[in-house]
């Protein structure tokens, strides 16, 4: 009996630790940051899959599904995945813990004046895309662990262990990405969406003007037609734009100006091989290199 | 002047309560329905000219009770009357058997168009079969709904039911009452088979409703990561007159398919069919069960991020005379401007039916403006 007893105190607590903590993120980047961190524990599943646009979701009942059986959702918050808490509460999952990734992130272009819609789709709490700057991971890392550990808290250790290294990797990539973009410092490029401060800040890009008349508008001839005589000038560099928008218009402006275009994806997952984190930031940083001159 | 602390102090107070109370109001939008129309109906006043309609505006409020439960109130002005559209208050996480529990007045799950308010509608207008059989505005009614979702694989099956007050029975008898009163003023002109689809005032007007009983059982089935379709089966149960026992019976079934593979394009394909039984009462006769039924159809497709167009179909037999039937088809395309809060659609439509001499022609311009936060769109 005591042999019997021994051996359910050792086998049950792995046979519980066998069921996987499943987690359930706005975009694929969160979901790869959870399986950096969680490892095998953790079955992980992102709404957003391929090359969409964030802003704008529709709620699928499958959606609604996915969060009914999760431990633990993680939105990129700041208002951007405003369609998140609809999924939620349509999971009708009330054990659901639900964690905001942006929590520790240091935000950037938060409005000091009463924003509306005037403004287009300005965000209250600051520019959003934080995602897109590998520097912030520790602090998205930390939230989503403090997430991990509420559902899991036994394995806190291990969930510690992981974030601290892939956080450790990140910042070694880091410095080569760093390192390829740094000859390009200061110089001015344009984007398509407002998706690029905290990238700019860290790579020392300088981003000084949108295609977008106001964020979340789409281009008008007008806008069209006083950004090729900006572009003719000579000092914009380089026209950086999301894969997940139509690259028509973007494209007649390269012919136009002989600006480069420089289309990435700014999801993990939207664009081939493009697999994890590293890869997304090696794919914009070996673009964004490449057009501008360096190549490296 | 004196310093006055005392009143200071009061200010501060006012102050920072009024600071913490803006944290927790509900949000507030607002959407308006404004109309330019030219119509070949014989009966209007201004057949062949173009009017002009605020057709409706709508006030929602909207916001948590606590982290599981939230509570909405839609206010609407239509017809130069205000009414309280909906209010009711939805548990949505928490409940044992992943139950939803919701209570108030609010638009009835019978088919997945009644959830949608008409402005949302590309085709402009509540579809004929819905006038007809679930109300002007189609079905509406105070009571307590209880629904699940059962994940079948990656497939959702959503089971509903609802208890009703039973004001959906009569709903068409005040639709009937305000369509004649307004008619003179060529409010309805837009609709003239309207008109005809409905008799028997007198027999409506003495009816005591019961309560009613709805279900709904919903299958989606996913067919990729941003495609899906979703089939329905709808089924009422209604006495619409406790003195006499007459009973209301509503069957319906539905289907939507809509697959939208990126930001700029999307299709949805959308119909439903209803049937109705009602039981009609005259003086010194025994009950009879007229049945009639109808059906709509539409084809919606986005081409480009802010242009839509599509075509719809529908007839609809009198609820009352099922022998009168009428036919609607348009064609229509939507465009966004700047984005969508502000939407103008255009409709072009010919309606045929057996109480009108030859087939009425309508051109509507509508224009749809929405103030306050953006909401997510609902398969």
């Amino acid at each position: 009996m005591k042999k019997l007893l021994a051996l359910a105190a050792l086998i049950g607590p792995s046979l519980l630790a066998a069921e996987p903590l499943r987690v359930v993120t706005s975009i694929p980047d969160h979901a790869a940051l959870v399986r950096a961190i969680g490892g095998g524990e953790v079955e992980t599943e992102s709404i957003i899959k391929g090359n969409r646009d964030v802003h704008a979701v529709e709620l699928l009942p499958s959606f609604m599904v996915k969060v009914g059986r999760a431990d633990l959702y993680v939105k990129v918050g700041m208002d951007l995945d405003l369609w998140a808490q609809s999924i939620i509460d349509g999971s009708r999952n009330g054990k659901l813990i639900v964690v905001d990734a942006s929590a520790g992130v240091e935000k950037l272009e938060v409005p000091t004046f009463k924003v509306d819609a005037s403004y287009g789709d300005l965000h209250i709490y600051g520019n959003p895309h934080y995602w897109l700057d590998p520097g912030t991971i520790r602090a998205q890392g930390e939230a989503i662990f403090a997430g991990l550990v509420r559902v899991r808290p036994a394995s806190a250790a291990t969930f510690r262990a992981n974030l601290d290294a892939y956080v450790q990797k990140v910042d070694a990539a880091l410095k080569g990405w760093q390192a390829r973009l740094a000859p390009f410092a200061g110089t001015q490029v344009i984007s398509f969406h407002t998706s690029w401060p905290y990238f700019a800040q860290r790579f020392g890009i300088q981003v000084v003007d949108f295609m977008e008349p106001k964020p979340g508008v789409s281009p008008t001839p007008t806008h069209i037609a006083a950004l090729t005589e900006r572009l003719k000038g000579g000092q914009v560099k380089a026209i950086l734009m999301e894969s997940y928008f139509d690259d028509r218009v973007p494209q007649m402006l390269s012919r136009t100006t002989g600006v480069p275009l420089v289309k990435v994806p700014v999801l993990v997952g939207a664009a081939p091989g493009v697999d994890d984190q590293l890869a997304l930031f090696e794919a914009i940083t070996t673009s964004l290199a490449t057009a501008l001159g360096g190549g490296h | 002047m004196r310093p006055r602390p005392l009143l200071t102090a009061f200010a501060v107070v006012l102050a920072t309560g009024w600071v913490s109370a803006q944290g927790i109001n509900p949000d507030i939008s607002v959407i308006g329905d404004v109309r330019a129309f030219v119509t070949g109906d014989p009966n209007d006043s201004k057949k062949d000219e173009l009017q002009l309609d605020l057709h409706g505006a709508e006030l929602a409020l909207g916001g948590y009770l606590n982290p599981f439960a939230r509570a909405d109130v839609y206010i609407g002005y239509h017809d130069d009357e205000i009414e309280l559209e909906e209010a009711y208050a939805t548990i949505l996480r928490g409940l044992p058997g992943r139950l939803q529990l919701k209570a108030g007045k609010y638009r009835v799950d019978f088919g997945k168009l009644n959830l949608l308010h008409p402005h949302a509608y590309s085709f402009l207008d509540t579809p004929l079969v819905h006038q007809v059989l679930l109300g002007e505005e189609g079905l509406i009614d105070i009571g307590v709904n209880l629904n699940t979702q059962i994940p079948i694989g990656s497939a959702a099956l959503t089971l509903s039911g609802n208890v009703l007050k039973g004001d959906f029975s009569t709903s068409q008898h005040h639709a009937d009452e305000d369509e004649h009163a307004h008619a003179a003023a060529g409010l309805w002109a837009r609709q003239p088979f309207v008109r005809s689809l409905h008799d028997d005032i007198e027999i409506e007007e003495e009816a005591e409703p019961g309560l009613g009983y709805s279900e709904r059982l919903g299958l989606y089935i996913p067919t990729g990561d941003y495609a899906g379709f979703e089939v329905g089966l709808n089924a009422l149960q209604g006495t619409f007159d406790r003195g006499t026992g007459r009973q209301v019976r509503l069957l319906g079934a539905d289907l939507k398919y809509r697959w939208a593979p990126d930001k700029y394009h999307s299709l949805t394909v959308q119909g439903e069919w209803i049937r109705s039984e009602r039981d009609l009462w005259t003086p010194d006769e025994p009950l009879e069960r007229t049945t009639a039924s109808g059906f709509y159809a539409f084809i919606d497709y986005r081409f480009a991020q802010r242009w839509n167009t599509g075509v719809v179909a529908e007839r609809a037999e009198g609820a009352y005379d099922p022998s009168v039937t009428t036919e609607r088809a348009g064609v229509f395309g939507g465009f966004q401007l700047m984005e969508e809060t502000t939407m103008l659609r255009l409709l072009l439509r010919r309606t045929d039916g057996d109480a009108l001499e030859k087939p009425v022609d309508e051109a509507i311009l509508q224009l749809v403006f929405s103030l306050g936060p953006h909401k997510a769109h609902w398969f």
